[in-house]
């Protein structure tokens, strides 16, 4: 079969960029080259279509993209985004994948989503300054600037953006006044004149440091999000918002977990891809990271948190190989049918493609390369920290710079590894540090092939085979050892032999060059079931025997003493994780024989890395602890120091410390004696072991020859020798610890008395190392201990003391507290053994020995009673100093004074007064952190406070059944009685002052300035918090008990009057509002008035009922009176109103007999006639209890008509307004009996159809004025009007011919003077008609154009 | 701090990763490991108007971004053609908080490498006593925050 030279079927691409940047990528000049370069493969395919599916769903969603470095997820993302965003440039069309096309093209046209694409690298701030957040609100407003500037001018982003935008648009004129003081306060100018000057970002970061806006601001995440997303969604009218993060991964570097950095990125991406989407904000956040995503991130299912994307994750490993191809070379045209020529040949000759099932679609999208070529690229840039090597990325560099070698495209067979091995790309990783020396070696060999005696086609192949193996090797995994069949290296080096076949000639080759010492490995293997001869690479560093590396190496180590002393030290202090799990278990160690003492390693990463020893900081001290003696945890100290030091000797200082331990890591120059010499405590011991001894000092070799061996052996390949180095650390490192003990237990053991403790003893493999040699220094020097340590029941420990103090002292007691009590009262001597959980203190020593202490003083500081009595020979601990000065107070006479820098709340959530700890707040108060902080500084103090029994005389003047107390153990109660008097008091004090004080002014008095003090004064007094603040305050306002007790009589009466202060009010108000209605009433009425002033009253209240009974004497009478005159005013009002009931038609009719103005105008004296009578009706209004007004009530005068003496019946009117009408009456029947008026009457009367106006003129006849009313209708009225008035209207008719003629001719310019002489003509022709007719009649004029004959004049 | 020997083995590379880095050393010193590259110059001071700086920190560091984008965008560079560009005071970057993100977003790439210029600690003497000078702060402001690929010293 034929093949076509590579050349005929490929074209070479040119050279791709393969470090694209997502900002460049994503500008619209490089989008369409960024969409049509880009690959999919089915599992990018099946990405994008995951994320497009959110997209066009309008679901938000997380997904993280995840890959290493260099394999394409800024191509992914920039691609992704394109064609998100630039909907414009139809890029859809540019995109080589059909089937996303078909798919998703229409749909995301309908999807305006707003982009934020941005990578972080390059971001980082120094000083830990990094924030998420800040970049993000950076990013969004650089996308509103590029993508939408008009949008851009409008969102607020920023907390000074928003802070600007509340006070322009929200804020209240409350908030604005605060702003303005503070502007006023901080920059001498207005907010207005700031923002006019210094631009409104600046005002808005002022507005945010003044806190003013605070809580508007937006401040969490999700609001601040929220209100960005609204902003431009609704503003923009954008379907929701893309979020694409590159380059994740060199921020998540930077912030390690746990840190505040690391919780804002946690925080800010589950905001955006969880929390935000779940509130249906349609956010879509794509990271691209080489990182795993955070654990709180991941949540694997759709709408959970990220979804994970994996780029060329090794269920995809065929996408490698289709990428970089396609990003090398294009196929030409027809090259199909020839690449289906290669296949053919390849499945014939090879088993590769029936092995790994290779397809022909496949086979031509990596055309022309050989496919386990991409399994070694694959591999060798799978890790490019490691092989400096970026995954795609390196592999496309590889595989373009293998096709433009000429030479290579002119052959006829696939590209094979032994072809990638020269390109620059894998040279330049083949350069790094872990494989220069092999590959220096795969140099040297294929130097060396011209030696062998072969045919220059088989040197040529030789080297291919050589090529073809290193790459395989380097390729493995370090823990991977395999090779290649004869076949394999045929196949992968593309083996011909048309005579003995492909794989005979591998074998061939590979013989030959094992035979000539090549640095070529064959071994058996069995595969498949059967045995065969698998060949590799040997690498140089494998050959080495670990023996010969490891001999001169300890060799050196052994010369090397003061290193040695230096790890002696280092392995002291060795934790767990330094020690191996066999020396563990067969020790029963868990690391150096210091290592709870472990102090800080000065050295530096690089120093630890290098095997440097370590540096510590020594003396180093710790803290330690014993229960061996006297049932007491006692605390002590340790340190540890290379060398002795006289100040190790000095006594104990602190109270806490009942011990010292000194651990000397190396045998001290001087002698033991000048040790013990120096000592000034009993209690203090030096162990300090043997010189090293040679045993130690060769394990101590052994660990440093192999500590460097394995560094040394870091190679990926010198696996054995590192295993070899390991095996002898870990026989040291046991060794070494036994020599520790063996080196302290042949030291000493020093005290100061010389107590003999035998240091083979204590350094036996004992846990409690420090607890036994405590134990043994206090048993002897604390030999007169204050309390009864044999009675203890258990271990006593500080946290124990709290208990006790909690079951001796509370009122409420836990179970575990009761039996602290049992188990220590006894022991401590504050309980006796017949009465094991009661307070009995009497017996105990500790106190006697304290109350001795403070004998003739009256103030002792609790540090000086501490250092009193923890220590010899007395043995306490300070919790039980603490306890016992509790004891004390509790016992009576004593108060511990608490330092004031830290207020105690007590349980009853109050403060305990004045910080001192008395005998009833010791039941109120726990013994906590804050009280152990609270004793610093503390003083026990002689109690100077009064008991309740001095504080009770001015108590009884509040409530005189208060009762003494018998113990102080009553004062709480008697205290809790007091304290609700004046909690009462408290609230009555203002509303009895303001009460008064108002009822006072309506009686016309004030309230007196001694009433309004006491008032005063109470008030203060009801604010004590307890009977002893009571008694302070209340000797300070009333030097006696008897000035108290008068002052709050003059209260207690004033509370009397304002008791009745309603009633007297309704008394005052009726006295006040009665009027005069009998003179021996109203007498009485003043005299009563006089008993009701506020001063008599309240000087004493106990006359109020008398006065109030003279008040309802006077009253009946009042009422009785008033009533009487009530009556007989309304008898009058009906009389006068059955009189005016005659009147009222005739003045009715003569009111409209008056508008008949034709007869004849009314007299003037007329005119009032309606008013009058409308005003007497008024005044004969007659009230519903004329009979008995209801005054016997509150209301003095009647509620209905509030009738009073001064009201007088309208008689005299009424008269007037008849005498009125009659005279009315009279001069209207006069004027209609006028001749000329009773003709025109007549005669409209005899024309019939107005009867009325006949009954009219007969009335008018006789003068009779009673029947008008029924006749003199508003109708008739209107009609005798009109009659009359058109029977006085003449008409006349003026020639205009001679009037015409009079105005002659007019000029334009004499209109006017025209129009005034036709008017005069006029007026003669009116004035000469009412000539001919009469002055009183009215005329009217008609003009005629023409006489009357017709003529034309 | 990588050797010299580093530089060499980058500028022998045919492609690189979209290199920054930081030059601890005089600009002369730097010039013989360039012969093989095209080499361009940015001065930035260069890129912007004094006179016109914002007064605000905040707003200089986005003046100067925009400005260094915009002279990134506009260095010629021919296709396949290794470019170094040395970029002169780069105290400014680090002075107004610019970072080096319009370096890597706008100019690096397999043919195109980014040397920032340092040449030199500032002198302890020269400061008056109430003055303290922090005198590795600019390099620790391009490596505490890993801004940089590599820093190499002179």
């Amino acid at each position: 079969m034929a093949l076509l030279e590579l050349s005929k079927l490929i074209s070479l691409k040119p050279e791709p960029q393969t470090t694209p940047s997502l900002a460049l990528y994503i500008q619209k000049d490089r989008a369409r080259e960024c969409v049509s370069e880009y690959h999919l493969t089915p599992a990018l395919r099946a990405h994008f279509k995951k994320i497009l599916e959110s997209v066009v769903h309008r679901q938000g969603q997380g997904f993280w993209v995840q890959a290493e470095y260099g394999a394409g997820k800024t191509h992914f993302l920039a691609a992704l985004v394109d064609l998100l965003m630039w909907r414009e440039l139809d890029l859809w069309s540019s995109l080589r994948d059909e089937e996303l096309k078909n798919e998703y093209a229409a749909a995301l046209s309908k999807v305006k989503m707003f982009p934020v694409a941005f990578s972080l690298r390059g971001m980082g701030e120094s000083h830990g300054n990094d924030s998420l957040m800040r970049i993000f609100e950076e990013q969004i407003r650089e996308s509103l600037n590029l993508h939408d500037p008009e949008l851009a001018t409008q969102v607020k982003l920023t907390s000074a953006e928003i802070a600007d935008s509340w006070y322009a648009n929200e804020a209240s004129s409350v908030l604005k006044s605060a702003v303005k003081t503070f502007f006023q306060e901080e920059h001498s100018c207005t907010p207005e004149d700031f923002r006019s000057k210094d631009g409104p970002k600046k005002f808005g970061q002022e507005l945010v440091r003044s806190t003013i806006p605070e809580g508007r601001l937006k401040g969490k995440f999700k609001e601040r999000f929220t209100y960005i997303y609204d902003q431009i969604t609704k503003i923009g009218k954008y379907d929701g918002v893309v979020f694409v993060v590159d380059e994740f991964r060199s921020w998540q570097d930077r912030h390690v977990a746990g840190t505040a950095a690391y919780a804002e990125d946690e925080e800010i991406l589950e905001t955006l891809a969880f929390v935000l989407p779940t509130s249906h904000l349609n956010i879509l956040t794509i990271v691209a990271s080489q990182g795993d995503m955070p654990q709180k991130l991941s949540g694997g299912g759709q709408g959970d948190r990220f979804v994970p994307l994996y780029l060329l994750a090794d269920k995809n490993k065929g996408d490698f190989g289709e990428i970089v191809t396609f990003r090398c070379r294009d196929l030409l045209k027809g090259a199909t049918t020839d690449i289906k020529d290669y296949y053919d040949f390849c499945r014939k000759e090879y088993r590769f493609i029936k092995q790994g099932n290779v397809s022909l679609d496949y086979f031509s999208a990596i055309f022309p390369f050989q496919p386990r070529t991409f399994d070694v690229m694959r591999r060798i840039t799978q890790s490019a920290e490691k092989h400096n090597l970026p995954t795609a990325r390196s592999a496309i560099r590889i595989a373009w710079q293998a096709l433009s070698d000429e030479t290579t495209l002119k052959t006829k067979r696939l590209i094979t590894m032994s072809d990638i091995i020269r390109t620059d790309e894998l040279l330049k990783g083949l350069s790094h540090e872990s494989y220069r020396d092999d590959f220096h070696s795969l140099q040297g060999a294929i130097e060396q092939l011209p030696d062998l005696e072969m045919s220059p086609d088989e040197r040529e192949q030789a080297r291919r085979v050589l090529e073809t193996l290193f790459l395989w090797v380097m390729s493995l995994p370090d823990n991977l050892r395999d090779g290649m069949t004869a076949l394999d290296v045929a196949e992968a080096a593309w083996l011909m032999d048309d005579a003995v076949g492909a794989a005979a000639q591998a074998e061939h080759l590979l013989t030959k060059l094992l035979q000539g010492g090549f640095p070529v490995r064959a071994d058996k293997k069995t595969r498949d079931g059967k045995e065969v001869v698998v060949y590799s690479y040997e690498t140089s560093v494998a050959q080495d025997n670990p023996v010969r590396v490891f001999g001169p190496l300890k060799k050196k180590a052994k010369e090397e003493i003061k290193i040695q002393d230096l790890k002696w030290t280092e392995s002291l202090f060795w934790q767990l994780p330094d020690i191996t799990k066999e020396a563990q278990e067969e020790l029963g160690v868990n690391g150096g024989i210091l290592s709870e003492f472990q102090p800080h390693d000065q050295r530096t990463p690089q120093d630890r890395q290098a095997g440097k020893p370590a540096i510590y900081q020594l003396p180093h001290t710790a803290a330690t602890s014993t229960k061996r003696v006297y049932k007491v945890q006692y605390g002590g100290e340790v340190i540890v120091s290379d060398r002795w030091r006289a100040e190790f000797g000095e006594e104990i200082k602190n109270a806490d410390q009942h011990f010292r331990i000194i651990y000397l890591t190396a045998s001290p120059d001087g002698e033991d004696g000048e040790i013990t010499a120096a000592l000034k405590e009993a209690r203090t011991v030096v162990c300090r072991p043997a010189p090293l001894s040679a045993d130690t000092r060769e394990a101590l070799a052994g660990f440093m020859a192999a500590e460097q061996m394995k560094r040394n052996a870091s190679a990926p390949n010198q696996t054995s020798l590192r295993e070899y180095a390991e095996t002898k650390r870990r026989e040291a490192v046991k060794d070494i610890l036994k020599c520790q003990l063996d080196e302290f237990r042949r030291g000493k053991v020093l005290t100061q008395k010389g107590y003999g403790i035998p240091a083979a003893e204590i350094f036996k493999l004992s846990k409690e190392r420090e607890a036994d040699l405590g134990g043994r220094l206090i048993e002897k020097a604390y030999d007169t201990p204050l309390f009864s340590p044999k009675d203890f029941k258990k271990d006593f420990t500080d946290a124990d003391a709290k208990k006790v103090f909690a079951g001796l002292f509370h009122k409420d007691r836990a179970n575990s507290e009761k039996d602290a009590v049992q188990n220590f009262g006894v022991g401590l001597e504050l309980a006796v053994k017949s009465h094991p959980a009661e307070f009995k203190p009497e017996a105990s020593q500790a106190l006697a020995r304290i109350r001795e202490h403070m004998s003739g003083r009256t103030d002792a500081p609790m540090a000086e009673l501490k250092t009193a009595f923890c220590k010899a020979p007395f043995g306490l601990t300070e919790s039980m100093v603490v306890l016992y000065a509790c004891s004390l107070v509790k016992a009576g006479g004593f108060e511990l004074v608490l330092n004031a820098a830290s207020p105690i709340t007590l349980t009853n959530e109050k403060p305990l007064p004045g910080n001192r700890l008395t005998t009833h707040a010791l039941a109120l108060c726990d013994w906590n952190a804050k009280l152990d902080k609270a004793l610093l500084g503390a003083r026990l103090v002689v109690s100077v406070q009064k008991g309740w029994n001095e504080v009770l005389p001015y108590a009884r003047v509040l409530d005189d059944t208060l009762k003494t107390v018998a113990t102080p153990d009553e004062e709480p109660q008697r205290n809790e009685q007091l304290l609700n008097i004046l909690g009462k008091l408290k609230t009555e004090v203002p509303e009895v002052n303001k009460s008064l004080t108002t009822f006072a002014s309506k009686l016309g008095g004030i309230v007196p300035k001694s009433l309004t003090e006491t008032c005063v004064r109470l008030t203060g007094l009801a604010a004590s918090a307890s009977f002893q603040e009571f008694d302070a305050a209340v000797r300070e306002s009333y030097p006696s008990r008897e000035d108290f007790a008068k002052a709050f009589d003059l209260y207690a009466k004033g509370c009397q009057l304002r008791d009745r202060a309603f009633d007297l009010s309704q008394v005052r108000d009726y006295l006040s509002g009665a009027c005069d209605i009998e003179a021996p009433v109203d007498t009485q009425r003043d005299l009563i008035q006089c008993f009701f002033e506020f001063d008599t009253l309240l000087a004493d209240p106990a006359i109020i009922p008398v006065r109030q009974q003279n008040f309802e004497k006077w009253k009946a009478s009042y009422v009785h009176s008033y009533r009487k005159a009530h009556r007989a005013y309304y008898k009058k009002l009906t009389e006068l109103e059955t009189s005016l009931g005659t009147l009222k038609p005739k003045a009715r009719a003569l009111v409209k007999m008056n508008t008949i103005v034709e007869i004849g105008p009314p007299l003037p004296t007329m005119h009032s006639v309606a008013a009058d009578l409308a005003a007497i009706e008024k005044r004969l209004y007659l009230c519903p209890d004329a009979e008995q007004a209801a005054v016997e009530g509150a209301a003095p005068t009647c509620p209905k008509c509030s009738w009073t003496p001064l009201d007088q019946p309208p008689a005299a009117e009424v008269a007037r307004l008849t005498a009125l009408v009659a005279s009315g009456l009279t001069d209207r029947f006069q004027r209609f009996k006028d001749a000329a008026i009773s003709t025109i009457l007549k005669k409209a009367a005899e024309q019939g159809g107005r009867p009325d106006l006949t009954k009219l003129l007969e009335i008018v006849q006789l003068t009779n004025s009673d029947a008008l009313a029924g006749v003199l209708t508003d109708d008739l009225v209107d009609f005798l009007r009109k009659l009359l008035y058109d029977e006085n209207l003449v008409q006349e008719e003026i020639q205009l011919g001679p009037i015409v003629s009079d105005v002659g001719a007019i000029e334009e310019d004499h209109i006017d003077e025209a129009v005034d002489k036709f008017a005069k003509l006029l007026t003669k022709a009116v004035k000469d008609a009412k000539a001919k007719h009469g002055k009183s009649k009215r005329v009217r004029i008609f003009l005629r154009l023409q006489p009357p004959d017709g003529s034309v004049q | 701090m990588q050797t010299q020997d580093e530089l060499t083995n980058l500028f022998r590379q045919r492609t690189w990763d979209r290199e920054l880095i930081l030059w601890f050393g005089p600009e002369v010193k730097l010039r013989p490991f360039l012969t093989s590259v095209q080499v361009e110059t940015l001065d930035l001071l260069d890129t912007f108007d004094a006179a016109a700086l914002p007064v605000d920190d905040e707003e200089v560091r986005q003046h100067l971004s925009r400005s260094l984008r915009k002279c990134l965008q506009s260095i010629p560079r021919t296709a396949g053609k290794r470019t170094a560009l040395i970029v002169r005071s780069a105290g400014l970057l680090a002075r107004y908080r610019v970072g080096v993100q319009d370096f890597y977003n706008w100019f690096c790439d397999d043919f195109a490498m980014v040397i920032l210029l340092v040449e030199g600690r500032c002198g302890e003497s020269e400061w008056p006593d109430e003055v303290e000078c922090a005198s590795d702060g600019l390099v620790e402001y391009f490596t505490k925050s890993d801004l940089i690929k590599r820093l190499i010293e002179a």
